[in-house]
């Protein structure tokens, strides 16, 4: 569907030591793919990196990907940090490897999608469709 | 979807119906050659596998020292004499356990290491003449811990084995490296070289990790072009530090993937040992024959493992294995069947450990030596696969060389587009992934296995215990050293492993003393700004 979503800004990162890219590089083109304008930060960001761009780019959603479990820390306090910058408008999803007894913790900080490893484009669209549904033109 | 059988391998190669008495249109001698004879296509001894078992590599690392060395211990009891350690997040991405970032790792994903007590815990009670010590890890500062402590057990240097990687190109390029600029890595893996060349000539300096660059996306031909690219140029930057060639070269090794195409891999190993031997003994004009033939060893792609139906997964690695095997390796790993989700659990190790058992003992295929030699197909396959790397070598050549084409974003550019294009072909079904996009209309086998991932919490106690025994030391010492190293890093000459390995020996760590390098060339103490140097080093 590209082409209706280029309003739409993505942030796409990895926060912390974690150096594994290729997963948050498929996000980053699958993103693009779907039509979001795609901030593509890399790996090794801190949540200040992760915050600023948030802000700077006007942002409406935050891909992470952890392949570590230091996502127990930084999610937390991203989400933190983000209210702090008064930035509320804002879906925050993580992928890679999260524990299935995390999820319920990520949740309840107000994460808005968590992917694991079997995550296909199409699901990835799947979700677009749901938290940014596509808005047909009149004459479209 | 695209389930016909294709005219054209993964990489790329075009292929024939069948091959035949018509394609074989080579010298022998000069291409292939016996097992054990120069260029060593057919494999790096006569014996094959008779002259020696590749090493099943079981690895080990977790929690602490302590535990590591628990289950250390226990391989020996079983036999194992090559141990494999992986440390922990922190300490693989050259930083303390106690650094903000490392803190919430501690001994989850590998052993924490960060000074010598670490290494002494870990290796406490195990005889260091007796075993070949392999530590799945870039930073070079490890390999000094386990000398300095091997130095105080009064072990003579020139008795240890083992390796680290010691590559810090492919460490960077695949984000194991994030806060070093190459400047800085270099100086200290050459250095590493040219110490073990002169102190400890059985340690395996270097090791290749062409591994990673094909699991972050490049095809069989890259992942060895600039493998042996990365390989070629550290070996011509030791020879500039005074390091002969076959002082150095006997000493490197490769760790290649293990990708999906069957005959295309095998045939990439084959290739890869004959460019070795002709690029290093003709452009680099090694003499000795120990210089010519190159020791691979080979970890199966875990990207090849999908989340779905992981029960297949075991046939997977069990083939991949296989195909390590007909190609030469000369040690293995075995990604397990849980390798989407976790790393591997006790059930998914041991399993990988009895494919192994499989491999050397049911079926009868380790008795003769590169069994495929001589196959129409396979020594087709490997001239066109070598004439591939050559043409990728050239590349990297015309683009400067490897350090340019590093600099310049070349090579990861080419990653990512070859990354790109295999993600497009799974996700488009044209490239058939059994269980992910066809064979998937059935769910009956898609929980056999568990898989569930949980993580343990970090090692707490640990962390409390390397704080205080950083705040314990002994600081004019610390501070000597430290400085010492910084000025080591200054000057062209002095070696800074072995400044480094002097740190170390009066208590720094190894984010201190990748740090006190770092000033030394210009850049802050601390990568990300979070820690300050523990003594004031100018």
């Amino acid at each position: 569907m590209s082409g209706h979503r280029e309003n739409i800004k993505a942030v796409v990162a990895k926060i912390g030591l974690d150096g594994h890219y290729r997963g948050v590089k498929f996000v980053a083109r699958t993103l693009a793919d779907e039509g979001l304008e795609v901030v593509y930060l890399g790996a090794n960001q801190t949540v200040e990196d992760v915050v600023d761009a948030t802000v700077q780019e006007d942002a409406r959603l935050v891909a992470l990907s952890f392949l570590s479990p230091d996502y127990r820390q930084h999610v937390p306090e991203l989400l933190g940090a983000l209210s702090a910058a008064g930035a509320t408008n804002v879906v925050v999803v993580v992928g890679g490897l999260i524990a299935d007894n995390d999820r319920p913790a990520l949740e309840q900080v107000g994460v808005g999608g968590i992917f694991g490893p079997t995550t296909t484009a199409a699901d990835i669209g799947r979700f677009l469709d749901d938290a940014f549904p596509v808005v047909t033109a009149p004459g479209d | 979807m695209s389930l016909e059988q294709q005219s054209i391998t993964a990489s790329g190669i075009p292929l024939s119906e069948f091959y035949g008495p018509a394609d074989v249109d080579r010298s022998y001698e000069r291409e292939v050659g016996d097992p054990g004879q120069f260029p060593f296509t057919r494999g790096k001894y006569a014996g094959g596998y008779r002259t020696g078992m590749w090493i099943a590599r079981n690895l080990a690392g977790t929690e602490s020292a302590r535990a590591t060395n628990e289950r250390l211990r226990f391989l020996i009891a079983q036999g194992q004499r090559g141990l494999a350690v992986v440390p922990d997040t922190a300490t693989q991405s050259g930083f303390d356990y106690d650094h903000p970032w490392g803190a919430p790792l501690v001994g989850l994903q590998g052993v924490p290491l960060a000074c010598v007590e670490d290494m002494a815990a870990m290796c406490d009670g195990i005889d260091l003449a007796s075993i070949n010590a392999s530590f799945s890890t870039f930073q070079t500062p490890v390999a000094a811990q386990y000398a300095v402590n091997a130095a105080r057990r009064g072990y003579e240097q020139g008795i240890l084995r083992g390796s680290i990687q010691n590559d810090p190109i492919c460490a960077r390029i695949t984000g194991y490296d994030p806060g070093n600029p190459l400047d800085v890595t270099l100086r200290m893996s050459i250095d590493a070289i040219a110490y073990c060349d002169e102190h400890m000539p059985r340690w395996h300096s270097t090791v290749v990790n062409t591994y990673i660059l094909r699991e972050a996306g490049t095809d069989a031909v890259q992942e060895m072009a600039f493998g042996l690219a990365v390989a070629f140029y550290y070996l011509a930057l030791a020879r500039d530090r005074g390091v002969p060639i076959d002082a150095s070269a006997p000493r490197f090794a490769i760790i290649a993937g293990l990708h999906n195409d069957f005959f295309e891999e095998i045939a990439k190993l084959r290739a890869t040992r004959r460019v070795w031997a002709k690029y290093v003994k003709e452009t680099l004009h090694a003499r000795d024959e120990r210089s010519h033939a190159v020791t691979i060893s080979v970890h199966t792609c875990g990207s090849t493992l999908p989340g779905q139906q992981p029960v297949n997964n075991i046939t997977r690695s069990a083939i991949q294995a296989l195909a390590a095997v007909l190609g030469g390796c000369r040690g293995l790993d075995l990604s397990c069947y849980d390798e989407p989700f976790n790393i591997p659990s006790q059930e998914a190790a041991t399993v990988a450990l009895r494919t192994h058992a499989l491999l050397q003992h049911e079926w009868g295929i380790a008795q003769v030596a590169d069994p495929l030699g001589g196959s129409y197909y396979v020594e087709e396959l490997t001239d066109r696969m070598e004439e591939r790397i050559w043409a990728v070598l050239g590349q990297i050549e015309e683009a400067g060389g490897i350090r340019e084409a590093y600099d310049s974003g070349w090579i990861q550019r080419e990653i990512d587009l070859s990354a790109s294009k295999l993600e497009q072909g799974i996700d488009s079904g044209e490239i058939p992934v059994v269980g992910r996009n066809c064979f998937n209309d059935d769910n009956t086998i898609d929980d056999l296995l568990p898989t569930g991932l949980t993580y343990s919490d970090p090692n707490a106690e640990q962390l409390d215990w390397l704080r205080s025994y950083k705040a314990g030391r002994d600081r004019r010492a610390l501070r000597d050293s430290l400085q010492a190293l910084v000025d080591a890093g200054r000057e062209r000459e002095p070696n800074v492993f072995e400044a480094m390995m002097a740190a170390m020996d009066a208590g720094a760590t190894t984010g201190e003393v990748t740090g006190a390098v770092r000033l030394a060339y210009g850049e802050p103490f601390d990568p990300v700004g979070m820690v300050e140097a523990p003594v004031e080093l100018h």
